[in-house]
């Protein structure tokens, strides 16, 4: 009887730990929701051009991918949280853990504010091997001769250019004055549990932001073509909405 | 209460000790193979049920060289696979049992412990399933993977290797796969010139190996795109990717490649990207081996490209170029740097190694 006892308040003390991480901090998952004219993106991996940008451009997307960095959460008193992670972001994927970005271990309290590096923080945008030396990050490497470090975006597909003929584009984004920061109010408070979050992100905007995108105008070759990328760094800034 | 309690608590450990004997295999520590490689290599993830073992390895080693595993024992893994020509076969297509004829070139086995997807379609998503395919395939060694294990478990030499690599005297087609795929895990090319590129960077190269280099890795060339930026890809190849690099037609493209296996057109005509680690040493180049050399590659890329359905992105997105040279337009000089630039992946050191050579040689 008394070893049951023992083995009651050792179950308790430990439940009692995990009771107590539970009640000080939660989590927040942020799911990455892409759209395209307020309908779900379709990825195609046929050609069928199914979407059409304001300068005329019938096109589709057949491969997206891209980093976000140091997403934070604030306080109004200034306190602020991160996990000072960063997450490829991956619709092409079927597991959808490369869809969301989690802050786990959240301390309890109000949040008034959330922000985002699009891309890869100059810390860790480095060559080589800035960020985990793995499959997936070094399938996103931005080459040593172009600055090194990795691409923040891989966006291709086809588009019919002014002959009529279904020909590829490539917006590859990289190289670190190519981040950008995005920030949201948010009323947001954590008592210890698991809550999640929709960032609508409108692919749309990348064409028809700020500056309205001619895939004719020569879109296959910007890695080494600042002019080219900054065009869609700036479209870039209206791209994500905080549902 | 106790005593059901201790009752209970011996049948669920003993319940969990026999799932975890069925999912994983645990060598023990004085035959753990010490696979060793570079801290700029990634950690590779070996399979739970197949570890890398020094009995496993040295089996595998055997099992790749001898003939036994053919019909009429006249055809090794290494017939097809040489290490003169970093595992791969200086034919265009190799030649089996009886004189069969495949359809394919063979590929080099290079850092496969990488890889995730084998053959030039992909249609093997293991290594250890990958090592069974030519012993059953009629092209090559026309055999049966089950005949194969009966004559390995009546062999003298073979059954008590089995029984201390894998417990069991009594050989299965798995355990052969395991021990090929353990043997083909450790082959490791590391030591090129290419790589002193991450220690001391351009500096590794001659000044025409760097101006190949730069092609190779700008959009010059667009090589990168497919085989890798900064050489990770295309050192290790650790992401399978299949591309379709306009070798055929629209119409000679259909089932063929990726498709075989996803029976998708989209994917027709699109085949696994191989690793340029020893090019130098590989040729005959592509899936069906129609380049002798590497200028004939060059060549290919440069101005042979077929237009078709599936053409890769990174040829399309360029129309200009694609119609005004037929591919990426390159000078003569342009192709002569890209091709010393290639070469400086030859690794001597990996055709000599010893622990990659014929064990029953002398």
């Amino acid at each position: 009887m008394k070893l049951q006892l023992l083995f009651v308040l050792l179950f308790f003390s430990l439940m009692g730990c995990t009771w107590y991480n539970q009640d000080s901090t939660g989590s927040l998952k942020v799911n990455f929701v892409h759209t395209f004219q307020d309908s779900t993106l379709q990825i195609l991996e046929s050609n069928q051009l199914i979407y059409t940008t304001t300068t005329g451009n019938k096109f589709n997307i057949k491969n997206l991918k891209y980093y976000i960095a140091k997403l934070t959460l604030y306080q109004n008193n200034g306190a602020k949280y991160d996990v000072n992670m960063v997450k490829l972001i991956n619709p092409m994927e079927l597991n959808t853990n490369y869809q969301n970005y989690t802050l786990a271990n959240i301390p309890n309290g109000k949040y008034s504010k959330i922000s985002f590096v699009f891309g890869v923080d100059s810390a860790r945008n480095t060559f080589p091997f800035g960020l985990p030396n793995n499959s997936e990050n070094n399938s996103m490497e931005w080459p040593f001769t172009l600055g090194g470090g990795y691409h923040f975006m891989m966006m291709e597909g086809v588009f019919q250019n002014t002959k009529n003929d279904t020909v590829g584009y490539a917006i590859h984004l990289g190289v670190t004055p190519n981040q950008f920061y995005n920030e949201f109010p948010i009323d947001l408070t954590v008592n210890g549990n698991d809550q999640s979050i929709d960032m609508q992100v409108n692919m749309e905007q990348w064409f028809n932001g700020i500056n309205k995108i001619n895939l004719n105008d020569g879109f296959g070759y910007m890695m080494e073509d600042q002019q080219k990328q900054l065009l869609f760094k700036q479209n870039g800034v209206g791209v994500f909405t905080l549902k | 209460m106790m005593k059901r309690f201790a009752i209970i608590g011996i049948l669920l450990l003993t319940a969990v000790l026999i799932m975890q004997a069925c999912v994983e295999q645990t060598p023990t520590p004085d035959d753990t193979y010490d696979f060793q490689t570079p801290a700029y290599f990634p950690k590779i993830v070996s399979p739970t049920n197949n570890p890398l073992t020094k009995s496993g390895v040295s089996l595998g080693r055997m099992l790749f060289y001898d003939p036994i595993l053919s019909q009429d024992s006249t055809i090794s893994c290494s017939s097809c696979h040489n290490i003169a020509n970093a595992f791969a076969e200086d034919k265009k297509y190799s030649v089996g049992v009886g004189g069969a004829t495949g359809d394919v070139n063979a590929m080099a086995i290079i850092n496969l412990a990488w890889q995730q997807k084998f053959f030039w379609n992909g249609r093997a998503t293991s290594l250890e399933e990958q090592a069974l395919g030519p012993i059953n395939n009629p092209l090559e060694m026309h055999e049966t993977s089950e005949n194969v294990a009966a004559k390995l478990s009546r062999s003298k030499r073979y059954a008590p290797l089995f029984k201390q690599a894998f417990g069991s005297a009594t050989v299965t087609p798995e355990m052969i796969g395991k021990a090929i795929s353990q043997f083909e895990r450790i082959i490791v090319s590391n030591q090129s010139t290419y790589d002193k590129f991450y220690e001391i960077q351009e500096q590794a190269f001659t000044a025409e190996e760097y101006a190949g280099f730069r092609i190779f890795f700008t959009e010059r060339g667009q090589c990168f795109h497919c085989h890798g930026a900064n050489g990770t890809l295309l050192a290790h190849n650790l992401d399978t990717i299949f591309r379709n690099n306009g070798l055929l037609t629209d119409q000679e493209m259909i089932g063929k490649g990726l498709s075989f296996v996803t029976k998708k057109s989209s994917d027709d005509g699109k085949f696994k990207v191989p690793t340029l680690r020893n090019i130098e040493l590989t040729g005959p180049y592509m899936h069906d081996g129609r380049f002798a050399t590497l200028a004939e590659l060059m060549d290919f890329y440069s101005s042979g490209i077929k237009q078709n359905a599936n053409l890769d992105i990174n040829f399309t997105k360029s129309p200009e170029r694609l119609e005004q040279y037929g591919g990426l337009g390159l000078t003569s000089t342009e192709k002569q740097q890209v091709i010393a630039f290639l070469k400086t992946l030859t690794d001597t050191a990996f055709t000599h190694n010893p622990a990659y050579q014929n064990p029953f040689k002398k």
